[in-house]
C-alpha cells in the first residue's frame, strides 16, 4: 500500500512536471474556488459563531423587534423596538430563561465629558440593566458591573469601555471617577475592553444602568428602544422557551384590549436574528438557506465545469497508458481510483494553497468585509477583533470536503468515460 | 474560410462538445453576474434628487431634570427654544440654510408609514412615509421643484404653508395598486389619513423625485409636512438637525463650531453636542449596500479568472494536440497570422454557437422574473442586448487571450520538426 501511494505522488509530480502550465492552472483555478467558499463561510460564520462578549449566541434567543397593533388586525400596526412596559412584564412572567436582559440595539450617540469640562464627544450609549453583564461576556480590566442593588435603587453608575477611559482621563485606572453622560454625573465602577461592532448586541462604549435615565422615553408606552436577550442554560430549551413566550403574549394581550402585541415568529436565534432587518417583516429563512446554497454551488459548478473539460483533454493524452494497462489485465475500477486519487493529490495541494489564500484575504480584507452594519456614530476608531478565530478545524474539514467534491466531479467522469474506450482503439490512439 | 470551420467543428464535434457546455455555463453564470452589476450600476447612476455636500448633522442634548444645570424655568419651552436655537443657526454668517426635520434627512433609517387618501378620488390611495421638515429644508438638501423650481422658490413656497399642507415627490403615485398615476392632477387637493386624524390634508408642492439609498430606485413615498405642528409633542432627541455650509467655508465652520457653539452655546435646556458630516449618515446607511455591492465584484473577479483559466487550459491542451495540423498548415504555406485567423476565427464561432444556445435560457430567466427589476420591468430589448453583449464581449476578450497564448507559442515551431514528431 505505501509503495502504492509513493508511486502515485511520484507520477503526479512527474505530471506536474510535463505540464506546469496545465498543472498550475488546474491547482490555481481549485485554489481560487476554495478560497472564495471558504471566505464565504466565514463571513456567515463570524455572524453566527460564540465569541466573546457575545459567548453565548448558541445559547440566547433575540426579540429585536415588537408590533403593536390599535385595532387587533394587522392592518394598522406600529413596528419598531419595544418600550419598558413590554420588557418588565416579560421579565416577570417568563420562567425558561436563565437570564433575561434588555437594550438598545442602536446604541444611542450622546455628548460624554469629564465633569467641569467643556469640550465634549460623542459616544455611543447602552441603556441596560444588571442581568445584561451575565447574558454577555465582557472581559473587565478594572472594577465590575453594576449589580442589582445599584440598577434598583437607581445609583448613577456606569461602565465604560477602554477606549473611552483612555480618551477622557489618558488611562484605564479610572474605577471611582466621574464622567459626565448627558449633562449627568455617572460613577465609573468598571473598565472593558473595546467592543466591536461585529458583536451588535454587545456593542457600546459607555453601558449605563436604565433606571437613571428613563426620562428619555415614556414608561408608559409599548414602543421605546429596547431589544430583548434571553439565556438559556442550552439551546435544547429553545422549544419550550418559545412555547411559553407564546403562552405568555397571548394571556398579555387579553389584559391590553383593544391592543394588541405580536411578534412576528421572534424569539429569533442568531440565525434568524442576523437576518431580521426590518420591524415588519419576518425574515424568510428558508429562501436564504436556498440563495447561500445557490451561491455555492455556481461557485462550484464553474470550476468544476473547467476542470473537467481541462482533464477530459488531458485523459485523451493518457488514453494509450491506460489501454496498456486494460490490455494487461487491470480492472477498470482500478484504473479510475487510481486516476482519482492522483487527481485528489493535486486537489489537495490546491486545497492547502486555497486555505492559506483565504487566510491571507481574511487578514488583508477582514476589517472591510466582515465590519458590521450596525452603525457607530462615534468618532471614536473601533478596535479589530481577532480574525484568526475564525481558523477553526470544522472548516478546515469543510474545505477537505469541498476538495473531495470538486476532484469526484472534474476528475471522475472523465476518467470513467476515458476506461470505457475499446482497448485496441486505445492501444492505437495517438 | 468560416463554412470551412464549420466543417472542421462538426468533424470535430465529440471534443467540442466539451467546449460548448463549458462556455455555455459559463456564459449564463456570467451572464446574470453583469444583469446584476447593470441594474445596479444604471440605478445608481440616477440622481439623488439631494446633494449632501457641504452639509451636516448636528447633535443636540437636552440637559435632564436630574442634573443641576436644568433651567426650571424652561421646562414648558421647549417649542420656543427649538424655534430660537434653529433662527440662530440660520443668521450663521458660514451657514447658507438649516433645518429641523423628523425622519426626513437623506439616508435616515427610521420610517413612518401611513395610508393616503385622496378625497375627491377614491381610486388614490398610497402608503406615504410622513416626514416633517421646517421650510430650509430643501434649501440645505439643495432639492429642486418637480417644474425645475431653485430650491429657494421651494422653500419659499412651503413657507407659506398652514398647518394642514403638505408637499410630495413627483413619484408618489407611481407603484399603486390601481397603477400608475400623475400626482400633479392631484396638486391643490385634499387628502386624509387615518393616523392623522379626521382632518383634511392640502397638497401644495411637488418636489423631484428622491431616493433613499443610492443602489434604490426612487423611493415613491415621501410626503413633508410643517415640523412647527410638532416641536412641542417629540421628543427633542429624535429630532434632526441638518445644515448646509457656504461653499468653501466648511473647515472654518467646523472649527467655529466645535470651539465657540459645542458645549457653549445654550438656548434653555438644549446644547450642541457634536457637528457630523452628512456623509457619515450615507456611509451608515449604505454599508450593507455598499458591501453586497463589493461582494459581487469579488465574485465577478473570481469567475471571470475562473473562466479565464479554464478556456486558457483547454485550448492550451487543443492546441498542443494540434500542433501538427499547424505545421502542415504552415508547410502548405500558410503564414503566421493567416494560422492565428484560423484559430481565432473558430474559437469565435464556438462561442457565438454557445452564446446563441444561452438565449432562450436567459429569456425564460427574464419571464420568469428572477433577476432584480428596474422600476418594475423585467424584460427590456435594452437590458437584454446590453448584458447579453458585455458577456459576449467580456467572454471574447478571454477567449482571445486563451487562444493567442498557446496558439503563439504553437506557431514558433519549424514545420518539419512538428512533422516529423508524427
Amino acid at each position: 500500500m505505501d509503495t502504492m501511494i509513493k508511486q502515485y505522488i511520484q507520477q503526479v509530480f512527474y505530471s506536474i512536471r510535463q505540464q506546469k502550465l496545465l498543472s498550475g492552472i488546474t491547482i490555481g483555478a481549485t485554489a481560487l474556488t476554495i478560497c472564495l467558499i471558504m471566505f464565504i463561510v466565514m463571513l456567515q460564520q463570524i455572524r453566527t459563531m460564540s465569541f466573546a462578549p457575545e459567548s453565548n449566541r448558541d445559547k440566547t434567543l433575540y426579540v429585536r423587534w415588537g408590533t403593536v397593533s390599535t385595532d387587533g388586525s394587522l392592518d394598522n400596526t406600529s413596528n419598531g423596538p419595544m418600550g419598558v412596559k413590554v420588557i418588565d412584564h416579560l421579565k416577570a412572567v417568563l420562567n425558561e430563561p436563565e437570564e433575561i436582559t434588555f437594550l438598545n440595539y442602536y446604541p444611542l450617540p450622546m455628548s460624554v465629558s469629564e465633569p467641569g469640562s467643556r469640550k465634549g464627544m460623542l459616544a455611543d450609549i447602552k441603556y441596560t440593566d444588571d442581568t445584561y453583564f451575565r447574558v454577555f461576556d465582557f472581559r473587565f480590566l478594572e472594577g465590575e458591573a453594576f449589580n442589582k442593588d445599584q440598577y434598583d435603587t437607581k445609583a448613577q453608575v456606569a461602565v465604560v469601555s477602554k477606549d473611552i477611559a483612555n480618551k477622557l482621563f489618558e488611562s484605564t485606572d479610572v474605577i471611582g471617577r466621574t464622567i459626565e453622560v448627558n449633562h449627568t454625573p455617572y460613577r465609573i465602577v468598571g473598565v472593558v475592553d473595546n467592543v466591536s461592532t461585529i458583536t451588535p448586541w454587545a456593542y457600546g462604549q459607555i453601558w449605563l444602568s436604565f433606571n437613571v435615565d428613563n426620562f428619555l422615553w415614556d414608561v408608559t408606552s409599548f414602543s421605546g428602544p429596547f431589544s430583548l436577550a434571553m439565556k438559556f442554560k442550552s439551546s435544547d430549551q429553545f422549544g419550550a422557551a418559545r412555547q411559553e413566550f407564546d403562552a405568555a403574549i397571548a394571556e398579555y394581550n387579553k389584559e391590553l384590549a383593544p391592543y394588541r402585541l405580536s411578534f412576528r415568529n421572534q424569539p429569533d436565534d442568531i440565525n434568524t436574528a442576523n437576518e431580521r432587518i426590518w420591524a415588519n417583516i419576518s425574515p424568510d429563512m428558508k429562501h436564504i438557506k436556498f440563495e447561500r446554497l445557490l451561491t455555492i454551488m455556481i461557485l462550484l459548478l464553474i470550476p468544476a465545469v473547467n476542470l473537467g473539460a481541462m482533464s477530459q483533454g488531458l485523459m485523451r493524452q493518457r488514453i494509450a497508458e491506460i489501454g496498456v494497462r486494460r490490455a494487461f489485465g487491470s480492472k477498470q475500477s482500478s484504473i479510475i481510483l487510481q486516476l482519482i486519487n492522483e487527481n485528489l493529490i493535486l486537489v489537495l495541494i490546491s486545497g492547502l494553497l486555497g486555505f492559506i489564500l483565504s487566510i491571507c484575504m481574511v487578514l488583508l480584507f477582514g476589517s472591510d468585509f466582515f465590519a458590521s452594519t450596525t452603525a457607530s456614530m462615534s468618532t471614536i476608531s473601533m478596535d479589530q477583533i481577532d480574525l484568526m478565530m475564525l481558523l477553526q478545524p470544522q472548516i478546515f474539514v469543510l474545505t477537505l470536503l469541498f476538495c473531495f467534491v470538486l476532484n469526484l466531479l472534474s476528475c471522475g467522469i472523465p476518467a470513467w468515460i476515458a476506461c470505457r474506450r475499446n482497448i485496441v482503439y486505445a492501444l492505437h490512439y495517438k | 474560410m468560416i463554412k470551412n470551420i464549420f466543417t472542421q467543428i462538426l468533424n470535430e464535434r465529440k471534443q467540442n462538445v466539451y467546449l460548448l457546455i463549458e462556455l455555455f455555463i459559463a456564459g449564463i453564470v456570467l451572464w446574470f453576474l453583469v444583469d446584476f452589476m447593470y441594474i445596479k450600476v444604471k440605478t445608481y447612476q440616477l440622481a439623488t434628487g439631494f446633494d449632501i455636500e457641504d452639509t451636516y448633522m448636528l447633535a443636540m442634548n437636552r440637559i435632564p431634570e436630574s442634573s443641576a444645570r436644568f433651567h426650571p424655568a424652561h421646562a414648558e419651552t421647549q417649542k420656543e427654544d427649538l424655534q430660537q436655537m434653529l433662527k440662530f443657526l440660520n443668521t450663521l454668517p458660514d451657514v447658507e440654510a438649516a433645518s429641523i426635520s423628523l425622519l426626513a434627512q437623506p439616508y435616515s433609517r427610521g420610517n413612518r408609514i401611513d395610508r393616503l387618501n385622496n378625497v375627491n378620488d377614491t381610486t388614490v390611495s398610497v402608503s406615504a412615509q410622513r416626514t416633517y421638515i421646517s421650510p430650509e429644508y430643501f434649501k440645505v438638501f439643495a432639492i429642486k421643484g418637480a417644474n425645475g423650481e431653485t430650491p429657494e422658490e421651494m422653500s419659499a413656497k412651503f413657507q407659506l404653508n398652514g398647518s394642514k399642507s403638505f408637499f410630495t415627490v413627483a413619484n408618489l403615485l407611481q407603484r399603486m395598486k390601481s397603477g400608475s398615476k400623475d400626482v400633479a392632477a392631484y396638486l391643490n387637493t385634499n387628502f386624509s389619513s387615518t393616523n392623522l386624524g379626521s382632518e383634511y390634508y392640502e397638497l401644495t408642492g411637488i418636489v423631484t423625485p428622491l431616493k433613499y439609498k443610492d443602489f434604490d430606485t426612487h423611493y415613491p413615498r415621501y410626503i413633508f409636512l410643517p415640523v412647527s405642528t410638532e416641536l412641542d409633542n417629540e421628543a427633542p432627541e429624535f429630532l434632526e438637525w441638518s445644515l448646509r455650509v457656504k461653499s468653501g467655508k466648511a473647515d472654518a465652520f467646523i472649527n467655529y463650531f466645535k470651539t465657540e457653539i459645542v458645549g457653549k452655546y445654550r438656548q434653555g435646556n438644549f446644547m450642541f453636542s457634536d457637528i457630523i458630516p452628512m456623509s457619515k449618515n450615507r456611509e451608515i446607511m449604505m454599508r450593507e449596500d455598499d458591501l453586497k455591492f463589493k461582494n459581487y465584484l469579488i465574485g465577478i473577479g473570481f469567475l471571470l479568472l475562473n473562466i479565464f483559466l479554464g478556456i486558457l487550459g483547454i485550448f492550451w491542451i487543443r492546441t498542443q494536440q494540434r500542433r501538427s495540423e499547424i505545421a502542415l498548415h504552415k508547410a502548405l504555406g500558410a503564414s503566421k497570422v493567416t494560422v492565428l485567423k484560423r484559430l481565432m476565427l473558430e474559437g469565435l464561432v464556438m462561442l457565438s454557437i454557445a452564446t446563441i444556445c444561452t438565449l432562450p435560457f436567459i429569456y425564460t430567466i427574464y419571464v420568469a422574473e428572477i433577476p432584480q427589476s428596474f422600476y418594475g420591468v423585467y424584460l427590456s430589448f435594452g437590458r437584454f442586448a446590453s448584458t447579453v453583449g458585455i458577456t459576449y464581449l467580456l467572454m471574447l476578450v478571454m477567449i482571445v487571450v486563451g487562444i493567442g497564448i498557446p496558439a503563439w507559442r504553437a506557431m514558433q515551431i519549424e514545420p518539419a520538426e512538428a512533422l516529423h514528431e508524427e
